[in-house]
C-alpha cells in the first residue's frame, strides 16, 4: 500500500514515514505542497497524509484541488491547530479525518486502516481484518474460505463494523446506514440482528463487543 | 464625590433664567403700586380741591358753609376712613377733625402729600392752601384717608404678579430640566452602550449618533479599544504559535520512542524506553492543556467561538474516541441518558476538552476496571452533564482542592498533572456553567455541569 505524506517538519516527516514503512507501507514525502500537488498528478495513493501548515501552497488549497479532479482518495488531515473550524473547514472541504499533534503512532495506523477499508468497501475491493474478509461487490464473507450463511441485513452490519473496526459504531449509524437500504430498524430489531450476526460469527477469529450507549466493535475474539 | 453635569448645568441654566425673571416681577409690582398710589392721590386731591371750593368770603373773613349733611357726604366711605381739616391762618381751626394733625402747606401754593399716622394707623395726607391776600389770609385745607384701599389694590397687584411670574417659573425649571436631560441623553446612551458591553467584545463604538462634543471621547475609547484588540490577538497568536511550535517537535519524540520500543523488540528490558514513552506523553498532555488553560482563563473570552452546541452529540462523539482506550485497559466506559439533543452555548472545542478531560480522570484514577458513565441529561432550562466512576471517589475534604491548578489527592497514581479538573473549572466559568462534585450511591465520583440550555430551533 502506498501512502503520500504532506509534512514540512523533517524530523517528524522522517520518522513517521521510518515508522509506517514499518508498518508495511510504502510512504513517499513531500515537504510543500506544490510538490505534493505534483505527486499526486503523477502517482497512485492509497491514502494521503496532509499537514494543514505548509510552505507554498497550504494543506487546505492541496485538499481542495485534489477534491476539484474528483478524487476519492482517503485524506487524514495531521495538524498542530486544534481550533474547531479548522477541523471543521478541512472536514468539509473533504478530508476523511483529523488527527491533532502529538498524536499517538497506534491512534494514527488505526485512522488510517479505517480510512483505507472504508476506501475500499466504496470502491468494491475486498476488506480483511483478523481472518474475516469481505468480498464488497459480492456482498460476501468468508472465514478461512468459506463463506458465512449471512442475510443482507447482516451483512450490512458486519460491513460497516468492519469498515471501522477498532471504532465504536453507534446505534444511530447503523440504523441510518441500513435505512439506505430501504429498510426500516427500530433499536431493538438492531439488538435482534447483531445478537443472531454474533451466533454467525462465533469461531470466525472476530467478536462483536456491545458498548454500554456508544453501540458496538468489532475486535479480536481474544479479546486484542 | 464625582460632580454630575447634568445638575451643574440646570444649576447654571436656571440660574441665569430665573434671577431676571425674578427681578422684572420686583420691578412690575413696583410701577404698578406706585402708578396706583399716584391716582389715589390724584382722588384725594380732588377731594381736598371740592372741600376748598366751599371756602367763602364773607364780612371780610373767610367762612365755610357746611352743613352737617355735606360733611357727612363728605366722609362716607365704605372702606377708608376720611378726615379733613380746614384752618384759617388767622381764626385758627375752621372745621374738621382735630385728630388730624395740622400739616404746613407748601410754600409755591402747590398741593404737598404726607404720610403721617393718627393713633398708629398710617395715613396718606394732601395739603392745599388757599392764599386770601385781600384779607391777609391763608386758609389751608387737609385731606386724609387711611391705607386700606391702598393695601387692597396692593395685596390684588402682588397676586397678579406672583400667580403668572410663578407659572412661568415653573415652566421654565421644567423645559430647562427636560432640555438638560435631552440634550445630555446622548451621554446616556454612550454610557449605557460601553456598559451593557460583553467583555469580549471589542468592536468599535457608534460614532455617528453620537453629538460632536463627544467625538474626541468616543474616538479616544476606540482608539483604546483598538490596542486592547490589538494585544489580545497578539497574545492569542502568541498561543497558537506555541501550540504548533511544541506540537511538531512533541510528535517527533513520541513517535521516536515509539519507534525504539518497536525496533527494540518484545524480548528486549523495555523500561527505560516505557519510562520514557509515559514521560513525553505526560509532557505532551500537559503543553496541551496550559495552552488550554491560557484559553479558557476570564479575559480572554473573545478567544471563545460560542455556539449552539449538541451536548449529547458532543459527548457522544467525545467518549466514542476514548473507548479504545478504555477497552485496552479493561474499563468500562458507557452513555446514558436522554437520546435527543440537548443545545447548549459553548465552544465545542471547550466543551469536548472538559469531557476529554473527565474521562482521563476516571481512566487514570478510577483504578483499571473502572466503570465511567457519561450522562447528559435536559431538564427545566438546563442541560446536565454528568461523569461519574466506581473508583476510589474524591474525600469530600478534598473535593474543593482539586480544583486548584497542580494539586493532585495524596496516594494517587502518579502520571497525571493535577490540571485536568481546573481545566474543567475554567471551561465551567467561561460557559457560566455549574461545576459539582460528589459521590453517587454506588461510590466513586461524580463530576456534574450544569448548562443553561437553549432553545433547539434552527
Amino acid at each position: 500500500m502506498r501512502l503520500l505524506l504532506v509534512e514540512d517538519d523533517e524530523p517528524l516527516a522522517n520518522t513517521l514515514a521510518t515508522s509506517l514503512r514499518q508498518g508495511g507501507y510504502a510512504v513517499d514525502w513531500m515537504a510543500n505542497g506544490n510538490d505534493a500537488e505534483s505527486a499526486l498528478q503523477t502517482q497512485t495513493y492509497d491514502a494521503l497524509i496532509l499537514d494543514l501548515n505548509l510552505p507554498g501552497r497550504d494543506g487546505f488549497q492541496v485538499l481542495q484541488r485534489l477534491r476539484a479532479r474528483g478524487t476519492l482518495l482517503p485524506v487524514l488531515i495531521l495538524s498542530a491547530r486544534d481550533a474547531t473550524q479548522d477541523r471543521v473547514a478541512s472536514l468539509d472541504l473533504g478530508a476523511d479525518d483529523y488527527i491533532t499533534k502529538p498524536f499517538d503512532l497506534p491512534e494514527l495506523e488505526a485512522r488510517l486502516r479505517a480510512l483505507i477499508r472504508r476506501s475500499r468497501g466504496r470502491s468494491g475491493s475486498k476488506i480483511a481484518i483478523d481472518g474475516l474478509e469481505l468480498d464488497t461487490v459480492a456482498r460476501r464473507a468468508t472465514v478461512a474460505g468459506t463463506v458465512l450463511d449471512l442475510t443482507a441485513r447482516e451483512y450490512g452490519l458486519l460491513e460497516l463494523l468492519v469498515v471501522q473496526a477498532d471504532q465504536a459504531v453507534s446505534k444511530s449509524q447503523l440504523i441510518a446506514s441500513l435505512c439506505e437500504w430501504g429498510e426500516e430498524m427500530s433499536s431493538n430489531a438492531i439488538d435482534i440482528q447483531i445478537h443472531r450476526l454474533r451466533r454467525k460469527l462465533d469461531g470466525s477469529g472476530t467478536a462483536i463487543r456491545t458498548l454500554r450507549g456508544f453501540g458496538y466493535l468489532i475486535e479480536s475474539a481474544d479479546g486484542g | 464625590m464625582a460632580v454630575s453635569l447634568q445638575r451643574q448645568l440646570f444649576k447654571q441654566l436656571a440660574f441665569t433664567t430665573i434671577l431676571p425673571i425674578l427681578v422684572t416681577s420686583l420691578a412690575i409690582y413696583w410701577f404698578a403700586v406706585r402708578f396706583a398710589n399716584q391716582i389715589y392721590d390724584q382722588d384725594l386731591l380732588e377731594s381736598a380741591s371740592s372741600l376748598a371750593s366751599q371756602v367763602q368770603r364773607k364780612g371780610g373773613v373767610v367762612s365755610l358753609q357746611l352743613p352737617p349733611p355735606a360733611v357727612e357726604m363728605f366722609v362716607w366711605d365704605e372702606v377708608n376712613k376720611i378726615r379733613f381739616r380746614i384752618d384759617s391762618k388767622r381764626r385758627g381751626f375752621l372745621s374738621g377733625f382735630r385728630e388730624l394733625p395740622l400739616l404746613p402747606p407748601a410754600r409755591n401754593g402747590a398741593a404737598i402729600f404726607y404720610d403721617e399716622y393718627i393713633n398708629n394707623d398710617k395715613i396718606r395726607a394732601v395739603v392745599i392752601s388757599l392764599p386770601q391776600e385781600s384779607l391777609d389770609d391763608e386758609v389751608t385745607v387737609s385731606v386724609s384717608e387711611t391705607l386700606n384701599k391702598r393695601r387692597q389694590l396692593a395685596a390684588r397687584l402682588s397676586l397678579l404678579v406672583i400667580i403668572p411670574q410663578s407659572l412661568l417659573i415653573i415652566i421654565t425649571t421644567i423645559l430647562l430640566r427636560v432640555g438638560v436631560r435631552r440634550g445630555l441623553r446622548s451621554l446616556d446612551m454612550l454610557e449605557q452602550t460601553i456598559h451593557e458591553r460583553r467583555l469580549n467584545d471589542l468592536t468599535p463604538l457608534p460614532t455617528l449618533d453620537v453629538p460632536k462634543e463627544l467625538q474626541p471621547f468616543t474616538s479616544a475609547i476606540n482608539t483604546l479599544l483598538e490596542r486592547l484588540n490589538e494585544a489580545l490577538s497578539t497574545q492569542q497568536r502568541f498561543i497558537e504559535n506555541a501550540a504548533h511550535q511544541l506540537r511538531t517537535p512533541l510528535t517527533t519524540l513520541k513517535l521516536q520512542v515509539e519507534q525504539a520500543i518497536r525496533e527494540a523488540g518484545p524480548a528486549a528490558p523495555k523500561l527505560a524506553l516505557h519510562g520514557l514513552r509515559a514521560t513525553i506523553d505526560r509532557t505532551a498532555r500537559l503543553s496541551n492543556q496550559l495552552l488550554l488553560l491560557a484559553r479558557a482563563e476570564p479575559g480572554s473570552e473573545l478567544v471563545l467561538h460560542m455556539h449552539r452546541v449538541d451536548l449529547r452529540a458532543l459527548a457522544l462523539a467525545t467518549g466514542a474516541t476514548w473507548v479504545p482506550r478504555a477497552l485496552a485497559q479493561g474499563a468500562d466506559l458507557g452513555i446514558e441518558g436522554d437520546e435527543c439533543p440537548c443545545w447548549v452555548m459553548g465552544d465545542e472545542l471547550l466543551l469536548g476538552e472538559a469531557i476529554n478531560n473527565l474521562i482521563d480522570n476516571a481512566l487514570r484514577y478510577g483504578g483499571k476496571s473502572v466503570c465511567v458513565t457519561l450522562k447528559v441529561e435536559s431538564r427545566q432550562g438546563h442541560c446536565e452533564l454528568m461523569v461519574e466512576d466506581n473508583g476510589p471517589g474524591v474525600p469530600e475534604s478534598q473535593r474543593d482542592a482539586v480544583l486548584d491548578r497542580f494539586h493532585r489527592v495524596p496516594g494517587s497514581p502518579a502520571g497525571g498533572s493535577g490540571l485536568g479538573l481546573s481545566i474543567v473549572q475554567e471551561i465551567a466559568r467561561a460557559h457560566k456553567a455549574e461545576l459539582s462534585l460528589d459521590s453517587p450511591a454506588s461510590g466513586g465520583l461524580r463530576v456534574r455541569m450544569v448548562f443553561a440550555a437553549v432553545s433547539g430551533g434552527t
